[in-house]
């Protein structure tokens, strides 16, 4: 096993700003100084935190979600001054909503650049579409994102 | 969406990957299937294996994973150049359609790969998920795949022509397509 698997839930009480309920199911290396093994994210967007009872069963049924974005990002190892970026990153699997494009790549892009590592960020939604979404939700998501990651690191 | 994990490590019938950690972990959508398969952790090419063609006429004739039902006979062939054997003709391969979205697109041994993985869902993991009665949180048909694999796993060492790893290449393949497996049936 090179490799530990970690579900996390955020509720909009987690923040005052208020947000939508997230799950994250994030991938990542045991061994946190290896550059070479990729964290990925797995967004499902506005879903309910699932009922447990006394035992750590769950109660309610899965919320079934349709994957709408898969995304890759790299650190740019070959960054230069003519080729400055550093991170690239390519949609693996492309969506016509700007906003599920825009928000999973800004943090594929932020967990490459920050922990030097490849990142893949696949992106669900549980209800067909969302275009209501507003920009502030969008800093609550990445926020989250970041601070949960931040934990598996320390 | 519902979420499945499974470690393994590679033995010795696997040659030069003895001893590394194979991690496949596996997230089920109401339209896709993402399948994860790291070896040492990594991960590097990704495609897509997508289902074709009429093959939902021949559901629920048994057909094997690889090769033909029956052998075609030199007597049928005699006068009528049109007629043809339907189990010679059918290639269960040519179900899938693989897209390499990241990776080596001069590989060809990959694509194959991801078809076997396509048709280990399709044939075995669906219906066997349909028979356990997951199959209502599981809206997905197993139909479409993303992949995401590392390459490292069936590449060959380079410079090295009478290469032993050449032919642990089905070995390897068995050994993954079994950790898929056992995955569900935990």
């Amino acid at each position: 096993m090179a490799t530990r698997t970690i579900t996390h839930y955020i509720t909009p009480e987690d923040s005052p700003l208020g947000g939508t309920s997230l799950e994250i199911i994030a991938t990542i290396g045991k061994d946190l100084s290896s550059k070479k093994i990729p964290i990925s994210l797995t967004i499902c967007y506005q879903k309910d935190k699932p009922e447990i009872d006394e035992q750590g069963k769950v109660i309610s049924k899965t919320q079934s979600s349709t994957l709408q974005y898969y995304h890759y990002s790299i650190p740019n190892k070959l960054r230069n001054r003519k080729n400055n970026e550093f991170v690239i990153g390519i949609p693996l699997l492309d969506t016509n909503n700007d906003w599920v494009r825009d928000i999973s790549r800004k943090l594929a892009d932020a967990t490459a650049k920050k922990y030097e590592v490849p990142c893949y960020v696949s992106w669900s939604t549980t209800k067909p579409s969302d275009v209501t979404s507003i920009s502030m939700d969008q800093m609550f998501v990445l926020r989250n994102c970041i601070n949960f990651i931040n934990t598996l690191y320390n | 969406m519902s979420e499945y994990t499974a470690s393994a490590t590679f033995n010795n019938d696997q040659g030069s990957l003895s001893g590394l950690p194979l991690d496949i972990t596996s997230i089920h959508f109401s339209n896709q299937i993402l399948l994860q398969i790291r070896l040492n952790g990594e991960m590097d090419s990704t495609y897509e294996v997508t289902k074709r063609g009429l093959n939902a006429l021949d559901q629920g004739i048994s057909r094997p994973i690889a090769g033909f039902n029956s052998v075609p006979s030199e007597e049928q062939n005699d006068d009528d150049e049109f007629s043809y054997n339907a189990d010679v003709v059918r290639d269960n391969l040519a179900d899938f359609q693989v897209v390499t979205k990241l990776g080596d697109t001069t590989d060809h041994k990959m694509p194959v790969i991801c078809t076997q993985m396509g048709e280990l869902y399709q044939s075995v993991i669906i219906p066997m998920l349909r028979t356990s009665g997951k199959s209502n949180e599981l809206t997905c048909d197993g139909s479409s795949l993303i992949i995401t694999i590392s390459s490292k796993i069936f590449r060959q060492p380079k410079g090295e022509d009478q290469d032993p790893d050449n032919e642990l290449d089905f070995a390897k393949l068995v050994f993954v397509l079994k950790t898929i497996k056992e995955m569900y049936s935990i």
